[in-house]
């Protein structure tokens, strides 16, 4: 687990996949912010965050550089004054380290419109639908806004995941009756 | 090919014995073997799969009639599992009024017995004796098949006891 | 369009296999063949991702733990992996090694497990005990190993909780030596048996670019031919030592994938052998040492408050494929600030979905339990559809299941007794 080599400690070494992919993506989106972090056991990950103008056009890019990437997981959250929708893509997984690449894309809570991805990747739209029910977020153009998860009965204008007053109100929680549960939810 | 039940780990301790004589006894007086249906409602299947374990070749509940069956109108016994998720409150209300009398549930884990972690989410409505009566808990996360079979066993007896007379049974006992 | 007014929309689900994902098909079908499916999920929201906002690092494993019974170890191994790299904290090589063991164990006991559903979902009963039978070994060992059946807790953050000693090391010895007798039975069953070829070749074939496309992972993925696995390409850990490898369908049938039943399964198969490998190196190489980062409970929770700032990404390959928790902690708080799980069967079942347009509905329940959206597949009803209260139970499409494989059966020149002694009753 330690081949591979700590970077960043000379010049003269060998960029990494990941730094290829960083740079590639630093030059053709100059607005974005491109980091590569490198974790305790020296795994890499490019950690990328665009403007949400240029989203769509940065995961089409994505998808050119590697045209087998997965799109593994979308997660959606709230960040006091800002929605943000986090995706992370494998790509060039041909051989043993893949590249993990994190895009972020935040919106303000009183815009929150995102545009949607999922004629690049169809996956997306499956997050995006657990993005729109669970905090809100609202993804342009997707072309399909049912709810995935929660019951068709739930009341409209509660997203559960959100921290703020549009989150589930203390009434809605419910107790078993757990002797460490002390706030809230008298409901029995 | 061979597969061999390995003779160590217990599998025939003495308690499971006394276990399979009760359940053979109260079968043969009760006069037929217990169906038992199973509802899921919105278990981590955890307990699901200790079920089946019960049910295939190692436990081999089968072997007293005691068998999974795919509608409630057949069943003696109802298997709840998991802390009762919004989508399938009614769905376990439904199942339970479709069963005939006289009926046993058991709740099998610790989520429809007090919640266990999910105690405190809003989409659970955890112990499963706000929405139907239940006759036994088999507490554990999960339980192991031995204590699902031993929960079989209580309410094999519950059921001798409403046969009997001792007991009042059916819906207006709690 | 005028033959759209003889399609039928049938519910199947809702509570179809009871894992965190339950979830029911509405099927649109022309006669018998499936035209459309729609999936909808949500029947098991229990709220894990908001009950998380109101528990701290130690809590939220055993919580992780719960959202399914039979991946357990990996929920928590991944969801522990994410805090490791958000706080930046080592863990010894020792416990490295023993994760490696329960996960190896894990796969084993999920995959005999699935192959077991698979034979049941096509009538084939006989396989469905024998294959049960050997798992329970494996149970065994891990309750000799961790102290419970099913939700094992041996992970915690920054190492493990349990050693792996002198003992316990022969039931681990002796079950692979176990396996190693059994095995070649189970994988001549499955692979050569000619019902099962005739009802698992070319059923529910999802091809390369609709798993591509709908991000299919794991025996799914490499069912279909996406040479991934995420032991593999993260460099997990101690796997690369330890010589992990993707497991793909030729490796096992000789043959290039096509994304059928089959191969998902062949994949499956190929990974029991793979696993035990797995285990027998990670025994032979475990070095000497200290288990665990932090000893006590108590401090690892003031050390994590310190530790974790930012976010950090768990990725590990659970029995059903690739499995991703994000966290995001931040510095002076016990709790972390967002916790999401991806499970596996979330992309498999869209590419099931895709997949089996075109197939016999009979196909369906095949189809669902090849990607082994978890078991309890055994029995469920269902479903109000459109106001008109109608119970459609796992039953009904099992028998339709059976009635088809009895069909081929006549057609082919198999045997149709059972593969295999009986159980030993």
């Amino acid at each position: 687990m330690n081949d591979n080599p700590a970077n960043e400690v000379t010049g003269v070494k060998e960029p990494t996949k990941a730094e290829k992919v960083a740079e590639a993506i630093a030059e053709r989106f100059p607005e974005a912010e491109v980091q590569v972090k490198t974790n305790r056991w020296g795994r890499e990950r490019v950690w990328v965050r665009v403007p949400r103008e240029k989203y769509r056009e940065l995961m089409r890019f994505i998808k050119e550089l590697d045209g087998e990437a997965h799109y593994s997981i979308g997660i959606e959250q709230d960040w006091g004054d800002e929605l943000d929708f986090l995706s992370h893509v494998v790509i060039h997984y041909g051989d043993a380290p893949a590249v993990s690449l994190l895009v972020d894309v935040h919106a303000p809570k009183d815009d929150p419109v995102i545009p949607d991805i999922s004629e690049v990747f169809p996956i997306a739209l499956q997050f995006e639908r657990e993005g729109m029910e669970m905090v809100g977020l609202d993804f342009e153009g997707a072309p399909d806004k049912r709810r995935l998860f929660l019951p068709d009965d739930f009341p409209e204008g509660i997203y559960p995941l959100r921290l703020d007053d549009k989150g589930v109100p203390e009434e809605m929680v419910h107790n078993a009756g757990h002797p460490y549960y002390l706030k809230g939810g008298a409901k029995k | 090919m061979s597969i061999k039940v390995p003779a160590n780990g217990g599998s025939n301790s003495p308690e499971r014995e006394r276990l399979e004589k009760r359940i053979a006894q109260l079968c043969r007086f009760i006069g037929r073997s217990p169906w038992v249906f199973h509802i899921n409602s919105g278990s981590c299947n955890g307990c699901d799969i200790e079920i089946i374990a019960a049910l295939t070749p190692r436990y081999d509940a089968e072997r007293f009639g005691v068998k999974l069956v795919g509608s409630p109108r057949h069943a003696d016994i109802l298997l709840v599992t998991g802390p009762v998720t919004n989508q399938s409150l009614e769905r376990v209300k439904l199942v339970y009024e479709q069963t005939p009398e006289p009926k046993m549930v058991i709740a099998v884990g610790a989520c429809p017995t007090g919640g266990s972690v999910f105690y405190e989410s809003p989409f659970t409505n955890a112990p499963l004796d706000n929405v139907i009566p239940v006759d036994v808990y088999v507490p554990g996360c999960p339980p192991r098949p031995e204590a699902i079979l031993h929960g079989v066993v209580l309410a094999l007896e519950k059921l001798a006891k409403i046969l009997k007379g001792e007991t009042p049974g059916g819906d207006g006992y709690e | 369009m005028t033959k759209v007014e003889y399609w039928v929309k049938m519910p199947f689900g809702p509570i179809h296999p009871g894992l965190e994902e339950p979830e029911k098909f509405i099927l649109t079908l022309d006669g018998e063949r499936i035209v459309d499916v729609d999936v909808k999920l949500g029947y098991n929201l229990r709220g894990i991702q908001w009950i998380a906002f109101r528990r701290n690092y130690i809590q939220i494993m055993y919580l992780a733990e719960r959202m399914c019974g039979i991946c357990s170890f990996s929920h928590n191994h991944t969801y522990t992996r994410a805090v490791e790299e958000a706080g930046g904290i080592e863990v010894p090589e020792r416990a490295e090694y023993i994760r490696v063991i329960i996960g190896e164990l894990e796969r084993i006991h999920s995959h005999l497990l699935n192959l077991g559903v698979l034979a049941h979902d096509i009538g084939y009963d006989t396989l469905l005990h024998l294959t049960w039978l050997a798992r329970e070994k494996v149970m065994d060992t891990l309750e000799a190993i961790a102290g419970n059946r099913v939700n094992y807790s041996m992970v915690t953050i920054g190492g493990v909780r349990r050693d792996i000693d002198g003992k316990k090391r022969r039931i681990i010895l002796d079950m692979i030596k176990y396996y190693r007798e059994v095995f070649p039975g189970i994988e001549d069953a499955f692979l050569h048996d000619p019902t099962i070829e005739a009802r698992f070749r070319d059923t529910a074939i999802i091809s390369k670019r609709v798993a591509m496309e709908q991000g299919a992972v794991g025996p799914t993925g490499r069912g279909s031919g996406i040479r991934d696995d995420a032991r593999w390409s993260e460099r997990l850990g101690v796997y690369p030592d330890l010589g992990i490898k993707p497991v793909m369908p030729q490796d096992v049938t000789g043959e290039r994938p096509r994304g059928d039943v089959f191969d998902r399964m062949a994949v499956r198969i190929g990974e029991l052998w793979g696993s035990l490998e797995l285990i027998e190196n990670a025994l032979d190489a475990m070095p000497d040492g200290k288990i665990k980062t932090f000893p006590k409970d108590n401090i690892l929770v003031a050390k994590l408050k310190l530790l974790v700032d930012g976010e950090g990404i768990g990725r590990y390959e659970a029995p059903r494929g690739e499995l991703v928790h994000y966290v995001r902690g931040k510095k002076g708080s016990d709790k972390p600030l967002r916790w999401k799980p991806r499970e596996p069967t979330f992309p498999n079942l869209f590419a099931v979905a895709e997949g089996v347009k075109g197939d016999q509905v009979a196909d369906f329940v095949v189809a669902v339990a090849s990607i082994d959206p978890c078991l309890s597949c055994t029995d469920r009803v269902a479903v109000v559809q459109d106001g008109k209260k109608k119970i459609l139970t796992e039953k009904d499409l099992l028998r339709e299941s059976i009635r088809k494989t009895r069909e081929i059966n006549s057609n082919i020149k198999g045997d149709p007794t059972p593969v295999g002694s009986s159980c030993s009753r």
